[in-house]
């Protein structure tokens, strides 16, 4: 039944790998600070592996939903993550003097992480619905304002990170719908306006963007974190100190388990692992894109590109800002840090990636196709092959599911 | 829009992605390829740290075991003026707890340009707990180990100090540096940004420094210390030496400097009271030098104790005429009453008869002129001229203890060399190292034992009824012994002092089967005379030594008629 066999193999591999791999690593990162504090050495892995399996199982639940019912519950979904975010600067919990968390009994959520998701299942389906915008001003209404009004208030959190997360993703959105790289380019313009008041704004952002230039001017204040992320990836050398022999973690490094980890990854696996990591990403970009391109539908198409560059385009602006190329903005790298949020809302969209691999919402696309009188994409599905398949009746969902059941009890 | 432009925007998407990516990599192969060295550098800079593990310093025993020094646990106290946020506190404490000068310390945690200031180096444990109760910030502290010397003043110049860096700076404490210090060991430690120690890289273990058995008692040289005290005391004298030694052995039993002081104050005592002048310093022996023409002339077969002359009431050497000690008329004296009675004119006859150079060569024979090579640090070897540079009066001078410069310690060990039936042994002060083997002492047959029984019967009547040493006389023991009483050489060298002597006395006891030889000089008494001011201190110290050590008597019949 799967259009993208290859890809979703590829997808579900690379995504249960680095899972697997952010496991060990979150593991190796807080383990001995923790022995050494006296606390609980597995208490970040079991709560990593707690989201983890929380994860893998809205991926497994996403993967066999069709993705075309997003689409119908992105605009519920938009308004439900607004409230969120709007809730969490009223009664969120305040660490380190941001209100990021929501507290829903012993777990805490991040609602940012939702809208990530969020906007870009709303985006791509209003993108699928609609010609690409042409000017700046169809591009500001609405996706424009309601991307500000969502930057707007996790600005406010203050996390500038998911923000820029939000604009990689629409842009990638924007971008595969066909926007005019013009007027894309003016739009990418005002936003790193918007970015540069967001910085001025904050002395914290500007010492760090100061710090970017030049870490080792004031390394023990404001460029202290990225001088010791380069010191821990440079001593890693080309092979590393062996897993679990890094010593940057012990309190050297701050956040070296979340933002921080590739930095530990690199010292400990050296550039061997920092390449199978970014090779990681790579494959992840260009499956999840593979499958965007042999997607016959719109929406599916503008989605699977946007969820990509939710997990590929974040990586980059982590890795970046981990390997000095970028500012600090206080992006989780995707699977691998710690954070259960970001895991479980990731996962749920390499899921929902994953099912538009598996073509699973074909049927029902072309029937949105043919409502709108949009005939282009059908001709060209007798290329891809197993077109009589499909035919047969893929488009069912519950007779997919049923077949399947079927397939598995033979 | 088509699907082909989609498709392609698809693709712009990727290469935009792969792009960012590759740059990603290219900056990681940088970074952790070309760039590791520095960086692998800069990391083992903050996280790494080579400590060195100090050895602990040996300990200084005497025979008996008993400690004379030994390292104590002490706490430094230092101060981080960046970390201390209140100065004024911190600098009341320490005046409170550790006796500091607040007032001065004040500013030096004021300045913040260091991050490091000792408040007191090596203090007592207990003070700087105190300080430490009070969880001051700022303030660390760390233990170190601290030369302590037990006996306090006892034999203070001979066991000398160890500075704050526990490194030997004199005495004993500088001769045995090498064996009581040991090797200190080294530890790569990895260290959390607080500086704990989160693994142990590499560890090359300490060698501690060994232990030392002295030949020294620390009973025997805290009397001979007491006695020289009284001594100086009772004759307004300046100074006093006295070496205490084994003759069978020439183990130093006591080596003691009056006066003294607290070895835990080594440091703050002024230089002159510091040295040791047993070894380091010279004096005229004056009579008790009789001893070397004398014997010289016995070994040469010249004359005999019985040997008998008629003694003129002075004596002209080249441009000099010399004199007894006091007026006499002229008179027959066997070898042995110029022995007994310290006749000069006596021993210069004997010297005449030996001629220079074979008086010169006794000189040598004795040891004089050339360091013993004590295991102690800054020997003087004394001065003795030249052969060559003598002038006329020399063999009138030099047998009389006159135109010689001598240490207490190698007069001792001429003496003990006829107490040991003639066989020299060169004085040590150690007698072994803890887990070493005891080092051979050198020795010599510088006289024969014949000669060596003729030479101690003929002292032993220095003591008896008649002599100039009867005070050195003990009851039970028959004693061996010199008195020497000499005018000091006056500092510009054109004569000698009528007024300052040095007053001496050298013996052995038991004579028959000796195992003490005592010297005791007394520098510039009020009263001059050797008899009478150095022969009752050997006394007092041979006689506390016999009892201590449970010589028996060699001689009951004296100790009957002392005691009716």
């Amino acid at each position: 039944m799967k259009k993208a066999q290859l890809e979703w193999h590829v997808l579900l591999l690379v995504t249960l790998a680095l899972v697997a791999f952010g496991l060990v690593m979150v593991y190796s990162a807080t383990s001995a600070p923790a022995a050494l504090g006296g606390g609980d050495p597995t208490r970040y892995l079991l709560r990593q592996g707690v989201y983890a399996l929380i994860g893998v199982c809205l991926l497994a639940a996403a993967a066999r939903t069709n993705y075309q019912v997003w689409r119908r519950l992105a605009p519920t979904l938009l308004a439900v993550t607004l409230v969120l975010c709007i809730l969490v600067l009223v009664v969120g919990n305040e660490v380190n003097g941001a209100k990021r968390w929501l507290s829903v009994g012993p777990a805490v959520f991040q609602p940012s992480e939702l809208a990530k998701v969020a906007l870009a299942l709303w985006a791509s389906a209003y993108l699928a619905r609609r010609p690409a915008p042409q000017t700046v001003g169809e591009l500001f209404k609405p996706i424009g304002i309601v991307a500000a009004i969502f930057s707007g208030l996790i600005l406010l959190e203050p996390d500038l990170g998911t923000t820029i997360c939000i604009a990689v993703v629409l842009g990638a959105a924007l971008l595969v719908a066909g926007t005019p790289l013009k007027t894309f380019a003016a739009a990418a313009g005002i936003a790193a306006g918007v970015a540069v008041v967001a910085i001025l704004s904050e002395p914290y952002r500007y010492e760090r963007l100061l710090a970017f230039r030049d870490p080792w001017q004031d390394a023990q204040n404001t460029g202290y974190q990225p001088v010791q992320a380069l010191i821990g990836l440079g001593s890693g050398g080309f092979f590393g100190k062996g897993l679990g022999q890094g010593v940057q973690k012990i309190f050297y490094l701050p956040e070296a388990h979340t933002d921080m980890i590739f930095a530990i990854i690199g010292e400990e696996l050296g550039l061997v692992g920092s390449t199978l990591v970014i090779a990681a990403y790579g494959t992840f970009a260009y499956a999840g894109l593979r499958v965007a391109l042999l997607c016959r539908d719109p929406f599916g198409k503008r989605l699977a590109a946007a969820l990509t560059a939710l997990v590929s385009g974040q990586a980059v602006v982590n890795l970046a800002a981990v390997l000095g190329l970028a500012p600090l903005t206080g992006i989780p790298l995707p699977f691998l840090s710690a954070g259960g949020s970001s895991l479980v809302v990731t996962l749920l969209g390499v899921g929902i990636l994953l099912n538009i691999a598996s073509g699973g919402g074909q049927a029902l696309a072309s029937v949105s196709d043919r409502g709108r009188g949009d005939r282009r994409a059908r001709p060209a599905r007798p290329r891809s092959g197993g077109g009589a398949r499909r035919a047969r009746g893929g488009g069912d969902v519950r007779r997919v599911a049923g077949a399947r059941r079927g397939s598995a009890r033979s | 829009m088509t699907a082909k432009v989609v498709n392609r925007r698809i693709r712009l998407l990727f290469v935009l992605l792969a792009l960012a990516l590759a740059g990603t990599l290219a900056r990681a192969v940088w970074l952790q390829g070309v760039r590791a060295a520095p960086l692998s550098k800069l990391a083992a800079t903050q996280q790494r740290q080579t400590v060195e593990l100090p050895a602990r310093r040996g300990t200084i025993f005497d025979r008996n075991g008993v400690p004379l020094a030994l390292g104590e646990q002490a706490t430094t106290v230092y101060a981080d003026p960046t970390q201390v946020s209140s100065p004024r506190v911190v600098a009341l404490a320490a005046e409170k707890t550790l006796g500091l000068d607040a007032e001065s310390l004040f500013p030096k945690l004021l300045d913040r340009s260091t991050s490091f200031v000792y408040l007191r180096r090596k203090a007592d444990s207990t003070d700087a707990e105190a300080l430490r109760q009070r969880d001051l910030a700022g303030v660390g502290f760390y233990t170190e180990e601290r030369r302590s010397y037990p006996q306090g003043a006892v034999g203070a110049q001979v066991l000398g100090f160890a500075g704050a860096d526990n490194k030997g700076l004199a005495g004993l404490e500088l001769q045995l540096d090498d064996v009581l210090s040991g090797t200190p060991g080294r530890e790569t430690v990895i260290r959390d940004p607080f500086g704990r120690v989160v693994d142990v890289l590499s560890e090359t273990e300490e060698r501690q420094g060994r232990d030392v058995f002295l030949t020294l008692d620390h009973r025997i040289q805290a009397n001979t210390e007491a006695v020289l005290r009284s001594t100086v005391r009772r004759w307004g004298a300046k100074s006093a030496t006295a070496v205490v030694l084994d003759p069978r052995t020439g183990g130093l039993l006591a080596m003691a400097t009056v006066p003294t002081f607290d070895a835990n104050r080594f440091a703050e005592t002024k230089p002159e009271l510091q040295r040791n002048r047993t070894v380091s310093d010279t004096y005229e022996p004056g009579s008790t030098f009789k001893l070397i023409p004398i014997a010289g002339a016995l070994s040469e077969g010249l004359v005999t104790p019985q040997s008998a002359f008629t003694l003129a009431t002075t004596i002209k050497v080249a441009d000099r005429e010399i004199s007894e000690h006091e007026p006499r008329a002229t008179v027959r004296m066997t070898v042995a009453d110029i022995v007994a009675q310290s006749s000069n004119i006596g021993a210069i006859t004997l010297a005449q008869l030996l001629g220079s150079r074979r008086l010169a060569s006794w000189v040598d024979r004795f040891g004089f002129g050339a360091a013993t090579g004590i295991d102690f640090p800054g020997e003087s070897q004394g001065i003795v001229l030249p052969l060559e540079r003598w002038s006329g009066s020399t063999i009138g001078n030099l047998p009389i203890g006159h135109g010689i410069a001598v240490t207490p310690v190698q007069m001792a060990a001429a003496y003990a060399a006829v107490a040991n039936d003639g066989v020299w042994l060169r004085p040590h002060l150690v007698d072994h190292v803890v887990g070493g083997a005891r080092a051979r002492v050198e020795r010599r047959r510088i006289l024969s034992k014949d000669i060596a029984a003729q030479l101690s019967t003929m002292l032993t009547g220095v003591v008896a009824e008649g002599g100039t040493g009867t005070a050195a006389a003990i009851p039970g023991y028959h004693v061996a012994g010199k008195t020497g009483t000499a005018a000091k050489p006056l500092p510009d060298g054109s004569g000698y002092s009528t007024s300052k002597y040095v007053a001496s006395f050298v013996g052995f006891v038991p004579a028959s089967r000796p195992r003490l030889v005592i010297l005791v000089t007394v520098d510039e008494p009020t009263t001059i005379w050797g008899g009478v001011v150095a022969a009752p201190a050997f006394q007092e110290l041979a006689r506390f030594a016999l009892q201590y050590l449970e010589v028996p008597p060699d001689d009951p019949a004296s100790a009957a008629t002392e005691t009716p």
